[in-house]
This record gives C-alpha cells, sequence and structure tokens, in this order.
C-alpha cells in the first residue's frame, strides 16, 4: 500500500469536515453558556449587578 | 432597525429536516465507507490506473463538488431574494450555505489537487502545475476565493443592509462558477479534467452500474450531510441574533 497520495486525500477529506463539525460544536458550546448567562441573570438581576 | 441583523423565525419543516438529516448522514457514511472498501472494484488490477487507493476518491471528490455547487445554488436563491425583495430574513439562509458550501468547496480542491497530481501529468510540468493549469480547476478556485471574499465581507461589515446587499452581489458571483465549471472541461478539448456524468461525459471515464450506483448514493450522503450542516448553522445563527437581541434591550434605557 505504496500511495502516500490516497492517505494524504482521505486525511484531507476528513480532516477538514472534522474541523468544520468541531467549530460548530464549540460555537453551540459558547451560545449554551451564553444563553445560561443571560437566564441567570434574567431570574436574579440584582445579584449579577452586584456582583 | 438596531445593527442585529432580522431573522425570521423557524419554519416548522426546518427542526425535523435537521433532525432527519442527520440520522440520515449517520446512517449514510458508514455504508459509503463500507461500499467504497468492500463493494467497489479493485483497481490495482488496472492497467490505465496510475493510482488505484487514490481512485477511491471518485466516491468523495465529485459528490463534494456538486454537493458545493447544491450549496452555492440555495446561496444564489436566497440572495436574489434579498436584493430582489430587500428583506433581510433571506440574508441568514445564504450566509449559512456559503459557510458549508465553502467547507465541501475546500474539500473538493483538495481531494482533486492531490488526485490530479497523481494522476494527470504534462511533460517538463510540475504535477501541482499541470493541476493548477486546467481550466475546469481554475474555475473552482475563482469561486472558492470569491465566496471566501463573501465569508470576509460579512464579517467586517457591521451595517445589516449593506453586508446583506453586498454579500448577496457575491453570492450571485460565486454561483455563477458552477455551471462555469460543468461546461469547461466539456468545451475546452485541451481539459484533462474528465466529465462522468451528463451531456458530453467522456465515454472512457464513464461509470458502470456499480460504481455509478456507489457514486449516486455518496452524493446522497453528502447532501443529506450538507442539509444537515446548514439547518444546523442557521439555529445557531438564530441563537447568536437572539442573544444579541436580548442584550440589546436589557442595554437600553
Amino acid at each position: 500500500m505504496n500511495e502516500p497520495t490516497f492517505f494524504a486525500a482521505f486525511a484531507a477529506l476528513f480532516g477538514i469536515l472534522a474541523l468544520y463539525l468541531l467549530r460548530i460544536d464549540r460555537r453551540a458550546a459558547r451560545l449554551e453558556q451564553q444563553l445560561s448567562n443571560a437566564a441567570a441573570t434574567v431570574k436574579n438581576p440584582d445579584e449579577t449587578e452586584s456582583s | 432597525m438596531s445593527a442585529v441583523t432580522q431573522l425570521a423565525p423557524e419554519r416548522p419543516w426546518e427542526a425535523p429536516l435537521r433532525r432527519w438529516s442527520l440520522w440520515g448522514a449517520l446512517a449514510a457514511w458508514p455504508v459509503l465507507i463500507y461500499l467504497t472498501w468492500f463493494v467497489a472494484p479493485d483497481w490495482s488490477y488496472a492497467a490505465d490506473v496510475t493510482a488505484p487507493l487514490t481512485r477511491k476518491m471518485l466516491f468523495f471528490h465529485p459528490a463534494s463538488a456538486w454537493t458545493t455547487g447544491i450549496a452555492y445554488a440555495v446561496v444564489f436563491a436566497y440572495s436574489v431574494a434579498v436584493l430582489n425583495e430587500r428583506n433581510l430574513a433571506y440574508d441568514a439562509p445564504a450566509a449559512a450555505a456559503a459557510e458549508v458550501g465553502w467547507v465541501f468547496n475546500t474539500i473538493a480542491l483538495a481531494t482533486g489537487t492531490i488526485w490530479g497530481s497523481v494522476e494527470w501529468s504534462r511533460t517538463g510540468q510540475h504535477p501541482l502545475a499541470t493541476v493548477y493549469t486546467e481550466p475546469k480547476v481554475l474555475v473552482v478556485l475563482v469561486m472558492w476565493f470569491t465566496m471566501s471574499a463573501y465569508l470576509l465581507l460579512r464579517r467586517s461589515l457591521d451595517d445589516p443592509h449593506k453586508r446583506a446587499r453586498l454579500a448577496a452581489i457575491f453570492g450571485i458571483l460565486g454561483f455563477a462558477g458552477a455551471p462555469l465549471s460543468f461546461i469547461t472541461s466539456r468545451v475546452l478539448t485541451r481539459s484533462l479534467h474528465p466529465d462522468i456524468a451528463g451531456p458530453g461525459a467522456n465515454p472512457d471515464a464513464a461509470v458502470d452500474g456499480t460504481v455509478g450506483a456507489i457514486l449516486g448514493f455518496s452524493l446522497l450522503a453528502f447532501v443529506l450531510l450538507f442539509t444537515h450542516l446548514w439547518l444546523q448553522r442557521l439555529r445557531l445563527q438564530r441563537l447568536e441574533t437572539a442573544l444579541a437581541v436580548g442584550c440589546a434591550s436589557q442595554d437600553s434605557p
């Protein structure tokens, strides 16, 4: 199996897909964090302001 | 209007389609990998094939290029709607499709470059020079740069109206590369890129029953993945907008 282009091509395919999926996943996690922060602020605005 | 992009509420078909396309893609991709390794022909016995293992890219490279075309067609349709109806609600679906389409475009370019550099040769020319002087590759490269400009432009403009209008123009220009890339290799006789399907396909590059069926299945797997990623990206955009609107309303006196 002496074909480096075979490995390079499949690494490019799955590497690019994995990087994009990771990026979307991180963005979703960051949004969830921001949403839970916003929910906590709405629930207890005085505490958040004083902190 | 505030500096926040106006976004239409989620349509009733979006959530089920997002879920079903994910399950479809999760089912289709392992099957595609199985078909590629165990059902597709072994090209190591073919006399005219330089890189038999790399030829397995046949089930990933064309599908990624066709999915790029589909994604950019979505960008085109929503971009025309933005310019025609001056409605910012169409801007977000176009932006989401452009981002995911750009990912598939990058995959098509990367896999095509690697595959072409080992399969194509012109005397006295570096393999990469052979690939990047190929008309079809050049058109796809220009398309990739146009959509890169589209994505960069969106990051650099704050005014949502100006951003939507300018992005729509780039979206329409970017899509023009899809039909152009389809035509170039069929019209230009010196083109090395084989055309495996559609009118004017090369007879020596035509795919037989099994290979054709796997090729069709690979397109299905890629389209399912694109559909899910597009709708997922759109959902994230809605969440971001909802958060921004919430923060803006909290900040206002």
